[in-house]
């Protein structure tokens, strides 16, 4: 076969795989020109309406269109509703970070409270088929490439969907209104439009396409488990950052185009060169930072500001924002009190497993307080912190292993290290803010997990666990857990202690100065890049210190469990939920997440869904309570206590009240 | 809680079962070695006369009326989609109900007293749970990953699982249904199958994001280029072992270049969602002829649900298949027991079966007086355990070591066991009733002839071994 015709057959095999891409960026595109929600939870409503399909068509042996009726004519588009209804309506004001955060939410959150409501049980779950029966008849094109029935109809329906929706959203008054509504939705409801129906009507629309997608790739899934939907997911939005994000039939493009230079590579490059290893893997993620770093207008684009925001009222504010010293006071001696029992406890009275946890939960309050530092002082959304974690812990490890270097030294470099890396990704990024900062953190944690910590001189892929010994300090050898614990919570003092200076020096006054406006800190000379260069690369660095700590306590990089990206999307979401401006959120969100298991789990195990259910749907209220609930509570807490003790009156919110959630106190 | 991207685990998990033909054998070292096939299962011990000797013990978990167990298995939170550690602990409660319906042993019951889920990520700590309390004399472990090998091994706690990690190698106290694995090592195994199955020129495909994948890969290539020839003239067709893991660009360009040189057989390392992948991609191009050779895929209900797919493909297996009825009365008891209890047949309900056959025989070997030690040491002494014809032999004490590092871990004998696809079924492959088991002997120059046997106690190689 001549290398024309083995282009041209790379070119067709691509189409199908780019058709593919196409069912989800097309959908993902369609949900953010209708919505203005970068919805990361579009892979999750996928899979509801595959699962749906499956238990409907393959358990219960109803007939084909019936079972597509129910789960994606009727389940998907109610879906959307209840999304709408329930999370996106409240935040239509919000800003485009509050809402990805609130869909990562439900990302999480959703498969969960699917199975736990409907006891799908997704084990075993083999043998999906389409909606055209034996989709795997396969045609010839031009007599001579296969494509199969399957294949046809992903094709048809991504290319009918892509023009379909494209004539929609251009030419008919459906899909003007809905795009006005994103817009600005005080302006159409002036206009005599209603802005709820409509924003109803386009986010059934678009569960309904994530639900046909979803059943329509799911014949290609070995079983029927969200997290293939989410790594397509991941790969289409590159596909549908070629359409800037609002061009459907681009997106249709960008799908299409990556499926076929995904072909192409796989059939000229030699995969045993060094290229085609690297390149293969991480193209999805290159194309996906690329155009968000490089292509400006990606950023301006479904980006807007309502003419008409400013003639809403000021949020109101029910409670009165002053506390009585004694009172917070009080509730921090509670606290160091209870730090201080525990700690006790822990050293002299916790058998091995408590030691276990409790060590962890103080590592993890290190590692978690790298969010406090970035998303709670900066107001940013780094979702790469698991990627940073893991450089401190690979560094440790191959700094032992094969330079005996001592690991406290390593554990510094590491540190180092991981935040030398932040800075230098900050660089580039960290002009872009908001949910573009978040989305080139999330290529960047793809691209390290997919072949940066592959390479040999990081993580490797070694066969034979390499160990991560613990150090000794004179007389003192970390070897033993209880001595280890001491050293991890003499470490989040200092972790601690260097936080809370932060907050409260200059970088801190200057990153709170961005969080709340950027434009009006910028115009008073503020430089923003600075400030968060910093922060980025201390975050970064308290990240990689956590997770030399966590190899250490291990004994080994236990990567696929301890620091892939997925474990850090849980992680900004737990803090989130619970505190992410003040360092008592990282502790709270470390004891959830290494201690309440453990408190809940029994002799079976298994309060992961519910965790992942709760969490995931607590992270929703960012938009609302950006400082997190329970220190939203304790606020509330410390002010009705100061009400109760009379020391302040109560009165109403002055005229220019802080915005709701915002917590002034930090 | 996110389950994390633990992704490249199905893979590890897809090429260490592979690689698990290679290292189940026995040594043939040293007297308390005997020749494969030349002496008998030395299993039972001297404990059978005194089983139902009840004296006072002071050990975890063991009470006048009973030895408990407890279990660390992956039931949830599973990102390949299955529930290992039902179909274990049923494997295992199966076996003790047959032997407590015996009269249990030292005039104790058998109880799998505590079931601990890992969700995958608390393994280590589920281990912690075990090893510190005193509820459990000893641990099963069906698991995606064994983190908490160490913390049991380090409290001497007799662990017995699920042999396809590697850190069943050099811990004393820890089991597996199969010796340790030798991931990478070139095996006579890989080309005998392939020209067995009509196949010249093999495919062999692995992932590129883990190295167990990789070397697996590049296991089977070796084997097949030093042993190939002499196997019917068996070579290397193509070679991938950079592929993505999930395969989001499918395997279309890799399908048409095994084409066009030709291959008639694939030898993958790679998961089940890859195998389905490379099992539509050939019936697209027409290539519904060439077999493949499965990993992992031992699931009636995948290779059910794929049967139009998968026909006349190969699936190995770590132990005499279901479908081969060998002189064996763990393997009948099992086909009893599964049916009295109300469970599937299943591969982990076999694996768990065969964990709980060793605890019983290590129990007896230990008598009466057994404790956690003498528990571990007992089965450590066998040297020609089979399970009753159920697993390739093995040498507990030489097995130790780790093969990959350690040629006289990988023992004397290098067999495999194939079952075949047909009509989405699984039947027998070697052709030969009774006997499922194609065994080489590893130490002898060349390839060598194979010898086909369901009682590993007929292998003689004589002159030529």
């Amino acid at each position: 076969m001549s290398t024309v015709e083995q282009a041209i057959q790379a070119v067709l095999q691509g189409v199908p795989v780019g058709a593919v891409f196409a069912l989800i960026a097309v959908g993902f595109v369609l949900a953010y020109k209708t919505s203005g929600v970068f919805n990361l939870a579009f892979g999750a409503q996928a899979f509801v309406s595959a699962a749906a399909y499956y238990e409907l068509h393959i358990r219960r042996e109803l007939p084909i269109w019936l079972a597509l009726l129910l789960a994606v004519g009727v389940l998907a588009p109610l879906l959307g509703l209840l999304l709408e209804l329930l999370v996106f309506r409240h935040l239509r004001g919000a800003s485009p970070l509050a809402k990805l955060v609130a869909s990562l939410g439900l990302l999480i959150a959703v498969p969960e409270a699917f199975d736990l409501l409907t006891d799908f049980g997704r084990e075993s779950t083999f043998g999906a088929v389409g909606i055209v029966p034996d989709g795997r008849t396969t045609y010839r094109l031009f007599d001579r490439y296969p494509i199969t029935r399957d294949e046809l109809v992903q094709l048809a329906v991504a290319v009918g969907g892509a023009l379909a929706l494209g004539f929609m959203l251009r030419a008919t008054t459906l899909g003007l209104r809905m795009r006005a509504v994103v817009e600005s939705p005080r302006m159409t409801e002036q206009r005599g439009v209603d802005a709820d129906r409509v924003s109803a009507v386009a986010w059934m629309l678009s569960s309904l396409f994530a639900g046909l997608a979803g059943v329509l790739l799911a014949p290609g899934f070995v079983a029927i488990e969200p997290r293939s939907f989410f790594q397509l997911v991941v790969v289409a939005i590159a596909a549908a950052a070629i359409g800037r994000l609002v061009s459907i039939p681009w997106a249709l493009v960008g799908a299409l185009g990556l499926g076929i230079l995904t072909t192409l590579l796989a059939t000229f490059l030699d995969p045993s060169t060094l290229l085609a290893r690297q390149l293969g893997p991480s193209l999805p993620f290159i194309v996906l930072f690329g155009a968000v770093v490089l292509v400006p207008s990606l950023r301006s684009a479904g980006e807007h500001d309502d003419p008409l925001a400013g003639v809403d009222p000021p949020p109101p504010t029910s409670v009165v924002t002053g506390r009585d010293p004694r009172v917070v006071l009080g509730f921090r001696l509670i606290g160091v009190a209870v730090l201080a029992a525990a700690a006790v406890w822990t050293f002299f009275g916790a058998d091995d497993l408590w030691l276990l946890i409790m060590t962890e939960a103080v590592i993890f309050s290190v590692i978690l307080s790298s969010i406090t530092i970035f998303t709670g002082l900066g107001g940013q959304i780094s979702l790469a912190q698991a990627a940073f974690a893991s450089i401190g812990a690979f560094t440790v490890m191959r700094l032992a292993a094969r330079f005996d270097l001592s690991v406290m030294a390593g554990m510094v470099v590491g540190a180092l290290l991981a935040a030398a890396v932040g800075m230098l990704l900050a660089l580039p990024v960290l002009r872009l803010g908001g949910v573009w900062l978040a989305l080139s953190t999330l290529a960047f944690a793809l691209f390290y997990d997919a072949v940066l910590a592959k390479l040999d001189i990081v993580g490797g892929t070694t066969l034979e666990r390499t160990e991560v010994p613990r150090p000794f300090l004179g007389p003192i050898d970390f070897a033993d857990d209880r001595a280890y614990f001491v050293m991890c919570a003499l470490i989040l003092a200092l972790v601690a202690f260097v936080v809370t200076r932060l907050a409260r020096g200059t970088t801190g006054q200057v990153l709170r100065a961005l969080r709340s406006d950027e434009r009006a800190a910028q115009s008073v000379g503020i430089v923003p890049w600075r400030a968060r260069v910093l922060a980025f690369g201390l975050s970064a660095g308290v990240a990689g210190l956590g997770g030399a700590l966590l190899a250490m306590r291990q004994g080994s990089v236990a990567y696929e469990v301890s620091y892939s990206p997925f474990v850090g999307l849980f992680w900004l979401l737990i803090v989130v939920a619970l505190s992410c401006r003040t360092m008592v959120g990282a502790l709270l969100a470390a004891a959830a997440l290494r201690i309440l298991p453990e408190l809940g789990s029994g002799s079976g195990g298994g309060t992961s869904p519910w965790m992942s259910v709760v969490f995931g749907l607590a992270a929703i209220t960012y938009a609302r309570h950006p400082e997190g609930i329970a220190a939203y509570l304790a606020r509330r807490a410390e002010q009705g206590l100061t009400t109760a003790l009379g020391r302040i009156r109560t009165h109403p919110a002055p005229a220019a009240p802080a915005p709701v959630g915002e917590d002034i106190s930090v | 809680m996110v389950r994390g991207h633990r992704s490249l685990i199905a893979t590890v998990l897809a090429l260490l079962l592979l690689a698990s033909a290679c290292g189940n054998s026995s040594s043939d070292d040293g007297a308390s070695s005997p020749e494969p096939g030349a002496g008998p299962d030395v299993e039972a011990g001297d404990g059978e006369d005194a089983r139902d000797t009840n004296v006072p013990v002071d050990a975890p978990g063991v009470t006048d009326d009973e030895i408990r167990f407890a279990s660390i298995a992956t039931i949830t939170s599973n990102p390949i989609g299955t529930n290992i550690g039902d179909a274990y602990n049923d494997g295992i409660k199966a076996y003790f109900a047959w032997r407590n319906d015996e009269g249990g042993i030292f005039g104790r019951d058998l109880v799998l007293s505590e079931t601990l889920d890992d969700q995958v990520g608390r393994n280590a700590e589920q281990a912690q749970v075990v090893a510190t309390g005193d509820d459990a004399f000893g641990a099963f472990v069906a698991t995606l990953l064994f983190t908490g090998a160490d913390v049991l091994d380090e409290a001497q706690v007799p662990t017995f699982g699920w042999g396809i990690h590697q850190e069943f190698a050099e811990k004393r106290s820890l089991f597996g249904h199969i010796a340790p694995l030798c991931t990478g090592c070139s095996i006579r195994t890989w080309p005998y199958l392939a020209n067995k199955a009509g196949g010249t020129k093999v495919g062999i495909l692995g992932y590129n994001t883990s190295q167990a994948s990789q070397l697996c890969a590049q296991g089977v290539r070796d084997s097949i280029e030093e042993f190939g020839a002499d196997a019917g003239g068996v070579e290397v067709g193509f070679f991938d072992d950079n592929l993505s893991f999930g395969l989001p660009g499918g395997l279309a360009p890799q399908v048409s270049e095994m084409k066009r040189n030709g291959v008639d057989y694939v030898q993958t390392c790679i998961d089940l969602n890859g195998m389905k992948v490379l099992g539509e991609e050939l019936a697209k191009q027409d290539m519904d002829d060439v077999v493949l050779q499965h990993p992992n895929s031992y699931d009636s209900g995948f290779v059910a649900a794929n049967a139009d797919i998968f026909e006349g493909d190969l699936v190995t297996t770590t132990f005499t298949p279901f479908e081969v009825d060998v002189d064996s009365e763990v393997q009948d008891q099992f086909f009893t027991w599964t049916d009295e209890t109300g469970v599937d047949q299943l591969e982990l309900t076999m694996v768990g079966w065969l964990n709980a056959h060793l605890v019983f025989t290590a129990l007896l070997a230990a008598g009466p007086e057994f404790d956690r030690t003498t528990v571990i040491e007992a089965a450590r002494s066998f040297t020609n355990y089979t399970a009753d014809n159920m697993v390739v032999p093995i040498d507990w004490e030489t097995q130790l070591a780790d093969p990959v590092a350690n040629a006289e871990a990988r023992g004397t004998l290098s067999c495999v066991a194939a079952v075949q696809i047909q009509g989405g079924e699984f039947v027998p492959f070697t052709g030969e009733e009774g006997k499922p088991w194609a065994c080489f002997n590893r130490m002898q120059e060349g390839y060598g002839t194979p010898q086909i046997v369901g009682d590993f106690a007929e292998i003689n190689f004589g002159d030529d071994g």
